[in-house]
Formats: C-alpha cells, sequence, structure tokens
C-alpha cells in the first residue's frame, strides 16, 4: 500500500496527455467521509498523480508500455495507456485532508467532511 | 495500434446505465463525456496475449485482487484462472453515487495458440497485472531451418556412401542413387567422388 500524502496532492493540476482512458470508479459517500475509488492497471505510485486545485480532484496516472519488436501481440482484449479524470468535490468536505492510497492498481481518495458542515440534527423542543 | 479504439463511446450491455449515472451526478463527474473505450470484450478479466521466437506471454488486467486468492494453472495447451473481485463493505449509512467498477467470482480458461512446457512457466502480480510467462515446448519452438543446395547435397550423400563399410547403414535415398550394396568401393565411380 502506498500513500501518496499532502504536500503532493495540493501541487498542480496536472495537464491531460495528449489521449487517455477514462478509469473506472466508484463513489461513495458516507456520513464522515467521501471515498473515490478508481482501478487504474498497469499504473505504479511513481506514475500516480492525485491532485486537488480548487475543489477539482484529479486523478492521473502514466502507463510505461516496453516495446519488444521480438514480441508479437496475437490476441487483445485490452488496450494501454495513460488515465486522466477529473471530479468536482463538495464544498461540504476538506479538500486540504484528501488521502490517497494505491494498491494492486486501485486508487482509493478519502476526503473527510469538513465538521463545520456536518448536518445536525436539531432539538426541537416543545414550548 | 493500442489508442485504436479510444474515443468510441463505450456500448454493451452496461451504456444507458452509464450514461444515466453520468447525468445524474453531472454535478461530481466534471468530464462525464470523451472517455475511451479500453475494452475490447465484456469478459472479465480482459487477457492480451504475446508470442515471442520461445515463449508465450499473456497478460490479464485484474486490479485490486489478492493475489493468494488466485488459483493459476496451466495444462500444455490451456491456462485457466479463478478468483474474486471482493465487494467494497459498505454500512447503511453509506450513499453510492457511482459504481462503475464490478465484482464477484470469476473464472476464465484460455485455449493457448502454442503447446507449452507447464512446468517452466512463471506468473507475476504486479500494478493490478498478472503477467505469465510460458516457455514453449520444445516442438513449438521456432527453428531456423538450413536451406542446402541441390548439388552440394549429392555429393554429401555421396560422401557417407563411399565411408560406410557395411551395406546395412546405408539409408533408402542413398540406394537409389547406387548400384547395389554387394560391392562397396565400386560405388565411387560415376558420381564426382568425394575426395
Amino acid at each position: 500500500m502506498t500513500d501518496i500524502r499532502g504536500q503532493q496532492a495540493m501541487g498542480q493540476t496536472p495537464q491531460p496527455p495528449g489521449e487517455y482512458f477514462l478509469p473506472d470508479v466508484d463513489i461513495m459517500e458516507a456520513p464522515n467521509e467521501l471515498t473515490i475509488i478508481a482501478d487504474m492497471p498497469g499504473v505504479s505510485s511513481e506514475a500516480l498523480d492525485v491532485t486537488i486545485n480548487d475543489n477539482i480532484l484529479t486523478l492521473s496516472g502514466r502507463v510505461t508500455m516496453r516495446i519488444d519488436s521480438a514480441q508479437k501481440t496475437l490476441h487483445q482484449e485490452f488496450s494501454r495507456g495513460d488515465y486522466y479524470r477529473q471530479f468536482r468535490i463538495p464544498r461540504e468536505f476538506a479538500a486540504g485532508k484528501v488521502h490517497a492510497s494505491l494498491n494492486a492498481g486501485v486508487v482509493t481518495v478519502r476526503i473527510p467532511r469538513d465538521e463545520r458542515t456536518r448536518p445536525r440534527k436539531i432539538e426541537i423542543r416543545a414550548e | 495500434m493500442a489508442f485504436g479504439r479510444l474515443f468510441e463511446l463505450r456500448h454493451g450491455p452496461f451504456g444507458d446505465l452509464q450514461r444515466e449515472v453520468n447525468q445524474l451526478f453531472d454535478s461530481l463527474v466534471v468530464r462525464p463525456l470523451g472517455f475511451g473505450r479500453r475494452l475490447l470484450t465484456s469478459v472479465f478479466p480482459p487477457v492480451n496475449i504475446h508470442e515471442k521466437p520461445d515463449s508465450l506471454l499473456v497478460e490479464i488486467e485484474l486490479p485490486g485482487v489478492d493475489e493468494q486468492s488466485l488459483e493459476l494453472s496451466v495444462t500444455r495447451d490451456n491456462l485457466s484462472l479463478k478468483g474474486e473481485r471482493p465487494p467494497i463493505m459498505r454500512d447503511d449509512e453509506t450513499t453510492v453515487h457511482t459504481r462503475e467498477r464490478g465484482y464477484g467470482s470469476f473464472s476464465r480458461a484460455i485455449v493457448l495458440p502454442a503447446p507449452v512446457d507447464g512446468d517452466k512457466a512463471e506468473a507475476t502480480y504486479a500494478s493490478g497485472v498478472l503477467s505469465v510467462l510460458l516457455p514453449k515446448a520444445p516442438e513449438a519452438m521456432t527453428r531456423q531451418v538450413p536451406i542446402q543446395s541441390q548439388s552440394n547435397s549429392k555429393i554429401v550423400v555421396d560422401q557417407q556412401a563411399s565411408g560406410s563399410q557395411s551395406a546395412a547403414q546405408s539409408p533408402t535415398t542413398e540406394q537409389a542413387t547406387r548400384e547395389p550394396p554387394a560391392d562397396a568401393d565400386s560405388t565411387d565411380q560415376g558420381m564426382g567422388g568425394g575426395k
């Protein structure tokens, strides 16, 4: 499990590569955090950038392709290429505290809910 | 080229659902359009097969599985894989906004394009990609075939004939070009000689 924490995550938003794939994602919202899980097979931790800029979350992953001239492809069911996808994070999540991890080609980004915006139950008192 | 289908829209059984989900959560997903189509099949997991002169390389995309839970086996001409991608644990208070990733158990049997030596197979799992290197069975390896010119081959046959002491050792092709093997020494005549 590789962690990509705060400092790096607050850097410059990477530009999209010329051609790219959108990774498949799951987006879940729990009372305390927003979780985004993205499949990015073939991406190692050095080749992954997770950034948040102005509430836009950007996932960017580069896939290095080894070209072997002695190798011939006989059967192909998937293509290889870089990944890029952006998400607008609602204001009630604290974009400054994003936490991202990469495990076996799956990126998990967790963004905690800003406590100040957390819904509170309001007691209604009888007069 | 790998990017040939990059800007095709996504079709298949979940195409419409995909669009609906994207419309519903347009506010959350900044760039819902223009995505590429990575997969050329609806079968999971997708497999690419490459051939080298002495081996086959099978690449299987399996992001997010525990490699200890995978069952991989190989025969002379078949590779099979079984495993499971567990669903994400979530409680009742969690709302799922988008679900594009699949999960569940899977199994695939892949017919190999050449016989392989299963004892020498090697598999590695890195960055969500399972790579299986399968050395070809000896008879399936590519071999260079030397090409001889016809006149040279006749001389070679003749040399063998003159060197053999016993008629029993002579191959049948030799017998066609020489006298009956009663007298081995006489066969040099008329064939240009070995030396």
